[in-house]
């Protein structure tokens, strides 16, 4: 979780990504910012997030993010 | 069968007295699927085939999907599988599933390109050909099936969607059909999801005085800024542009920025059109514009403008090009000579690159829109690519992202940038439009006078589009925070028909109906 | 239930909304000198009573004094001519002329313009349908081969007013229509006569001016308007089965016209071969034996309208070739068999 909130951080330093439940809903992370984050999350976590898992409920929150992260590592 | 017109008053009005009929409770989705064909017939017979072909394609395709989906879902739930062979197992189904939309992708893509297509491809190799042998390639005359360009989107959407899993292959042939041919959405957009789209076309509901209430003000609300802006705007901007040779380059970017505003508000007044007609069926077609000039980054426009469009090839283009193999080795090679925070972006670069000259080809078969892609594309990524520095620079002039000014300021450099990327649109050829450019280069030389800024214009006129544009700003301004029909709705009966009372007498008086007429009391003349 | 009769009262609220709307803005706009205006006025005011219509464009307009007509002939005529009138809109207005009123001839002023009719000219239509008599005319009227926006334009064009600021003009047109001589039906208009005729004391220098010169400069009877064509027939097919009698007459127009029309006997030969079809008097001005002499520049306005002068001397003339075929006399002495402008060695331009 914290590497995660590292990446989160690095990427977007002005929000708070520990409370925010909108990012993907309320236009905070844009497309860029995906790309970014999830090129990052593949090659720190060593999983596969294609962009079939680009969903709100998956990106919304670090919450969410990190479930798909560990679903994703189980699967490998 | 166009909206403004009195076949289709009154085609949709008996549309929907059936439609609400108690006995056809059950088969709304039926009735929405013969009106939605007869509308598609009424612009021609034999574009029937085409979206017939569309439909029948996309159905198997989805079904094919579909039942690849299953099936792997069916073998994961197995409990007595090895890992290597759950790995396998999903490599294969996905390679099938893959196949699979590629079927439908260049099916569709490819009855698309040969139909809109197929003289630019003529006329480019001609133009090469001519130079280098007797060769010369004659052109098509096809017809270009109504809204091809955007069913054909929708239709590729919906496969990809099951492919992925997101959402259920439609069983009901009929229903599928529906989808894709669904008549508000059929001719400009928007661009449905099947997801948001279907849960509500196949529905059944009641009559509801509110859905009617609603869509009957969003109606109005459309119908105002097509006649009293968009259609008022119209010839000037056409005197300028069909005669750009005698005007100043100051005159043409006025022109340009007018032309912005007039686009603005024919295409969503069109889609508050067909967005109040859906509402009165009770299904709600998805928002193509936020207030784009409320904009302060040309990246932001594009989140705001033709949404479904631009989310289209977000989620369908700029995703799996960005998420591709490609794109992540790319990226990797990138870092060992770009510092990191370039190379991070390499992946979305090369993604977006694609997606800019596809969109700008999507528009039309032309050099001038791939430029207006390739160019909106270019900026979007240098102000990305820029992003650290830009940040650093208003730091140095102490520049507050919350200032008033500063927005305002924002949003009329993005208004100006996005009305300059409008001169391949409004211009009648490419070659036009780089000489337009020229003009406001070299020639600009600004002068306030009348007959420069809007030449050929009667000054009742323009007080016509000022009027509508005062009604049009304070309604966006509000629909920003609001939603403008409920804040409505809580007003006294007063209130509100006074709002509908002023928007029906601008209509009236000052829209546009039927070109150049004379009006009011002329005709005491002769 | 609720619903529908919330539905219906919101209806009927716009529509009187809309009504109310017209009425107003047109009460305070319309100017107060509008020819219209009186011209409706009165003609509900000589119904019953009216005898012969003078029908067709704005050349008859201006061509034919009813004033002249009824001194002449003791009778009731009514001039129902407006600009641009299409025939579709004549065969309307007469229909409905003709159920009020003891109507024994019509005479309908026709011109090369008319058969073309390739664009609908919607203000001429707009005069027209103000002088159509209540809402179910007014209703099928619009009905009738118009788009949605054609209709509106029809029914709303009193509101299109260029110059809604200009307060000092509405103030004007209110306090007339409040007068009591609007109420008499005093008509401050210099520019009407009265009974539809509408004059003008200009004389015509000579000049061709782009927006009258828009016909064609030849004519031919493959440019001729189906529809137009049908709204012919069927108006003196209307005419004969009523038992009135209908003439067409070709008002004369200046030298300058005739050269831009370049040869009118394909005209002349159209309208000629209608009036024999139907057994119809055809009185083409173009070959009038003294159109040289008697229709200088001086008695026109512009290019090929009459002016005040020359409508009345070309009705009274119309007069007395009428009381003389009535008599039974041989009225084709007054027309050669060519248009005398070919002839003449001092062409009048």
């Amino acid at each position: 979780m914290d590497k995660l909130l590292k990446i989160l951080e690095e990427l977007r330093p002005e929000v708070d990504f520990e409370t925010e439940t909108k990012l993907i809903d309320g236009g905070i992370l844009d497309s860029f910012d995906m790309v970014s984050l999830i090129g990052e999350i593949n090659d720190v976590f060593q999983i596969d997030i294609d962009f079939e898992d680009i969903e709100p409920e998956n990106f919304n929150s670090t919450h969410g993010m990190y479930a798909l992260i560990c679903r994703l590592q189980k699967e490998v | 069968m166009t909206v403004n017109s009195l076949s289709f008053l009154i085609f949709f009005s008996i549309m929907v007295l059936i439609y609400y009929l108690p006995a056809v409770r059950k088969y709304q989705w039926v009735v929405l699927l013969i009106a939605s064909y007869l509308f598609y017939m009424a612009a021609g017979i034999k574009s029937v085939i085409y979206i017939l072909a569309a439909t029948v394609t996309t159905y198997f395709t989805a079904r094919s999907a579909g039942k690849l989906c299953e099936e792997k879902r069916g073998f994961l739930q197995q409990e007595n599988n090895q890992a290597c062979d759950v790995k396998a197992y999903k490599e294969q189904n996905k390679k099938r599933r893959n196949r699979v939309v590629l079927c439908e992708v260049i099916i569709n893509i490819g009855i698309l390109v040969m139909v809109k297509y197929m003289n630019f491809f003529i006329d480019n190799l001609n133009l090469v050909a001519d130079k280098i042998s007797p060769l010369h390639l004659n052109n098509v005359s096809l017809i270009v099936p109504l809204g091809i360009s955007y069913y054909t989107l929708q239709s590729i959407g919906y496969v990809i969607d099951v492919s992925k899993g997101k959402a259920a292959w439609e069983k009901n042939f009929f229903k599928t059909a529906l989808f894709i041919t669904y008549f508000p959405q059929i001719t400009q957009g928007p661009i449905g999801r099947f997801k948001h789209l279907s849960k509500q076309l196949f529905a059944s509901r009641e009559f509801s005085y509110h859905n009617l209430s609603y869509g009957c003000q969003r109606l109005l609300w459309g119908f105002f800024k097509k006649t009293v802006i968009a259609d008022r705007i119209k010839p000037l901007t056409d005197t300028i542009f069909l005669n750009y040779h005698e005007y100043s380059g100051f005159t043409i970017l006025l022109g340009l920025m007018y032309f912005s505003i007039q686009v603005y508000a024919d295409f969503s007044g069109y889609m508050d059109i067909i967005g109040g007609c859906s509402d009165i069926l009770g299904i709600r077609v998805a928002e193509n514009f936020k207030r784009p000039f409320f904009s302060k980054s040309l990246a932001e426009y594009w989140r705001r403008w033709h949404i479904t469009l631009g989310e289209w090839f977000r989620d369908y283009l700029f995703y799996p090009l960005s998420l591709s193999k490609k794109a992540t080795s790319f990226g990797r090679k990138g870092r060992k000579i770009l510092p990191v925070r370039i190379a991070k972006l390499l992946p979305s670069v090369y993604a977006l690159s694609i997606v800019w000259f596809a969109t700008g080809f999507w528009h039309d078969a032309s050099w001038r829109y791939i430029l207006w892609g390739v160019c909106n594309g270019m900026i979007i990524i240098s102000s990305t690519c820029f992003e650290d520095d830009y940040k650093r620079l208003k730091k140095v002039f102490h520049i507050k992202d919350e200032s008033k000014a500063w927005q305002v300021f924002c949003m009329c450099r993005t208004f100006l940038l996005v009305s300059l990327l409008k001169v391949f649109s409004a211009a009648v050829s490419t070659v036009d439009s780089l000489q337009m450019i020229k003009k406001i280069i070299t020639g600009l030389s600004p002068r306030l006078t009348y007959a420069l800024c809007f030449p050929e214009m009667k000054k009742s006129h323009l007080v016509y589009i000022l009027f509508g544009l005062c009604i049009f700003f304070v309604i966006s301004y509000l629909q920003e925070k609001h939603e403008v029909r409920d804040l409505l709705s809580k007003k006294p009966f007063i209130v509100r028909w006074l709002l509908y009372s002023i928007l029906l007498f601008s209509i009236l008086s000052f829209g546009v109906l039927t070109t150049d007429m004379p009006g009011g009391f002329e005709y005491a003349q002769y | 239930m609720r619903n529908i009769n919330k539905i219906a009262l919101r209806i009927l609220l716009i529509l009187c909304i809309l009504i109310l709307y017209e009425k107003a803005v047109r009460f305070a706009y319309e100017p107060y000198r509008a020819s219209n205006i009186y011209m409706s006025k009165e003609l509900k005011e000589n119904q019953g009573s009216i005898d012969t219509l003078f029908c067709g464009t704005s050349t008859t307009n201006r061509g034919f004094s009813p004033q002249i007509w009824d001194s002449g002939m003791n009778g009731n005529s009514f001039n129902i001519a407006t600009a641009g009138q299409r025939l579709s809109d004549t065969y309307t207005l007469l229909v409905q002329e003709t159920k009020k009123n003891p109507v024994e001839r019509v005479f309908l002023g026709v011109s090369p313009r008319m058969m073309i009719a390739e664009e609908i000219y919607v203000l001429g239509s707009a005069k027209s349908y103000d002088l159509l008599d209540g809402v179910g005319m007014k209703l099928k009227y619009l009905f009738q081969n118009h788009t949605l926006e054609e209709m509106l334009y029809l029914a709303y064009y009193p509101v299109r007013v260029d110059s809604y600021g200009e307060l000092s003009e509405v103030k004007k047109n209110i306090a007339y229509k409040n007068s009591s001589e609007f109420k008499d039906n005093i008509n401050p208009n210099n520019k009407y006569a009265g009974k539809g005729f509408l004059i003008s004391n200009k004389e015509y220098g000579g000049k061709i001016y782009e927006h009258i010169e828009q016909i064609k400069t030849s004519w031919s009877a493959n440019m001729v308007n189906a529809r137009e064509e049908e709204s012919l027939y069927r108006l003196i097919e209307y005419c004969k089965e009523q038992e009135i009698e209908i003439i067409l007459v070709y008002p004369p127009v200046t030298g300058k016209q005739i050269k831009s029309y370049g040869d009118v006997s394909e005209i002349h030969e159209y309208y000629n071969s209608i009036a024999e079809k139907y057994n119809i008097q055809f009185w083409d001005f173009l070959y009038y034996q003294n159109l040289m002499e008697e229709y200088g520049n001086d008695k026109f306005k512009d290019v090929r309208h009459l002016n005040r002068k020359g409508g009345e001397q070309f009705t009274q003339k119309i007069t007395d070739i009428y009381q003389e075929y009535q008599d039974g006399k041989d009225i084709k002495q007054y027309f050669l068999e060519t248009c005398p402008y070919y002839q003449s060695n001092t062409p009048r331009e």
